[in-house]
């Protein structure tokens, strides 16, 4: 076996940097859970646009869900972070300027937004509306409607998409190292630049993130089957 | 309890687009008495019982519950969604597809809205749910999903549903019409002990014995009119107007 390919099977580098790294992966995980919770309420309201009766606001959300879901991550990270700022300060006239970690959440944020907004529609139109009616009737108002009767139905039918898709947005977590936010990724670029030795450090954070996701997305799809199975018999 | 007749509906007319579905329909429903509506598909029935509770919104003409307007204040000007959500709560409805909410058992179907509507604490909705699940002969099956209930047992549960509310009226449409022959048997049967009890309702149907039976009075709708009306016995035994003549010849025989 050729050397390099030695050197990239030994992690006892990545093992002792574990603690920082360990930061690192920390830092992915505040990004996704903030990014995941605005994509979530960010993609329900589109999705809510584009459920509406007026053709306005199904254009409107419409328009939100193909600009978002068109945009590479990477450029709206870079976009949010450096020119966001710019025009905002342009508008308001003072200087602006996001924290790395702002910038992360409201770009990836808005990105899954557009992809949390179609999966939430086409749950929403999935729904009988016959359950709407049967709700309207017994007096309940609209947004009665929606929290008791159409998302819990909703949301137990689009999980195992939202899982691929949360699984996406936690990779996606990791181009926030390209503006300075000290993710795993960004932690392993510095430790690499002191240590000189790539091939174990970018291998461990590859296996790290393949680990974390795994398990996680196993867990919840293993712990979610049964509450979901239940309403099919 | 007020003197007045717990449903009036006058003048009810309602247009999709071009197409009349009802021209004008009048009637009334005594406190405590069943009113069945039958008529082939198309006639208006189900439009007619919709535009009642105001799932649809009727074109012109007006419901009245207990004296008061549905559609208007009583200062003049339309009913805002908010208090219509408020008496829309005094009918009762049955679904032809049940519709039932299938993320909640039985029982959960049954208090939700007595819970979130009326307010009752959680104690004395389950109380009262379990009520009306017994008044459907279901108690046993109160904690059960509905996808693990018959099509009769569903609809059971969305008759308690209803009665949840303790409506002045209940509205059922077309109830058996998407059960197997076997389970219409349960439902109907469920349906006449609540009209021996006592509640007023309206019923669109096509099982034409239960009309006969469990009715006061029966409407043959053709057309969005009431073309015939009266005590069974007549509509049935002795029906004055050709076309129900002809719908009665294809059911009976």
């Amino acid at each position: 076996m050729s050397q390099a390919l030695l050197e990239s099977l030994d992690l006892s580098l990545f093992w002792e940097y574990r603690q920082v790294l360990l930061r690192g992966l920390a830092f992915n995980a505040y990004v996704f859970f903030s990014a995941a919770a605005l994509a979530l309420a960010v993609g329900l309201a589109a999705a809510l646009l584009r459920v509406n009766r007026s053709w306005v606001f199904r254009w409107a959300g419409t328009v939100h869900v193909e600009v978002f879901r068109n945009a590479p991550d990477y450029i709206m990270v870079v976009w949010v972070h450096f020119v966001l700022p710019l025009l905002l300060g342009a508008l308001l006239g003072r200087r602006i300027e996001f924290h790395p970690f702002v910038s992360s959440v409201i770009a990836l944020g808005f990105v899954y937004s557009g992809y949390f907004a179609e999966t939430f529609r086409a749950g929403i139109q999935s729904i009988p509306l016959g359950h709407a009616e049967a709700g309207r009737a017994c007096g309940m108002s609209d947004f009665q409607i929606l929290r008791r009767v159409i998302l819990p139905q909703v949301v137990r039918r689009m999980l195992p998409e939202a899982i691929n898709q949360f699984v996406s947005l936690f990779k996606a977590t990791t181009i926030v190292s390209l503006i300075a936010v000290p993710d795993l990724m960004y932690q392993v670029t510095m430790v690499t630049q002191q240590e000189m030795r790539p091939l174990p450090l970018y291998t461990g954070a590859a296996l790290t993130y393949f680990v974390v996701i795994y398990l996680a997305a196993s867990a919840v799809r293993a712990a979610s089957e049964r509450w979901r199975n239940k309403i099919t018999a | 309890m007020s003197d007045a007749a717990p449903i009036r509906v006058v003048e009810l007319r309602k247009n999709f687009g071009p197409l009349e579905v009802l021209r004008g329909v009048t009637f009334e429903v005594r406190r405590g008495s069943v009113v069945s509506m039958i008529g082939a598909s198309g006639s208006g029935k189900s439009t007619l019982l919709r535009c009642i509770n105001r799932l649809e919104t009727p074109s012109s003409g007006e419901v009245y519950l207990e004296g008061e307007p549905m559609g208007a204040r009583p200062g003049g000007g339309p009913r805002p969604l908010r208090e219509i959500n408020r008496m829309r709560r005094n009918l009762g409805m049955v679904f032809q597809q049940f519709n039932l909410w299938p993320h909640m058992t039985a029982l959960g179907n049954v208090i939700e809205a007595p819970l979130r509507v009326r307010g009752l604490s959680r104690k004395a909705a389950v109380a009262l749910g379990e009520e009306c699940l017994a008044r459907v002969h279901l108690s046993e099956k109160a904690g059960e999903y509905p996808a693990k209930l018959s099509g009769g047992q569903q609809q059971r549960v969305a008759i308690a549903r209803a009665l949840a509310m303790q409506p002045k009226a209940m509205l059922f449409d077309e109830p058996t019409s998407s059960l197997d022959p076997e389970l219409t048997g349960e439902v109907l049967q469920v349906m006449r002990e609540l009209a021996a009890d006592g509640t007023t309702m309206i019923v669109v149907t096509h099982e034409m014995a239960f009309a006969r039976e469990a009715s006061e009075r029966v409407l043959f709708l053709h057309n969005g009119r009431i073309e015939e009306e009266g005590p069974p016995e007549q509509l049935f035994g002795a029906p004055k107007s050709e076309r129900c003549r002809q719908f009665l010849s294809k059911y009976l025989q």
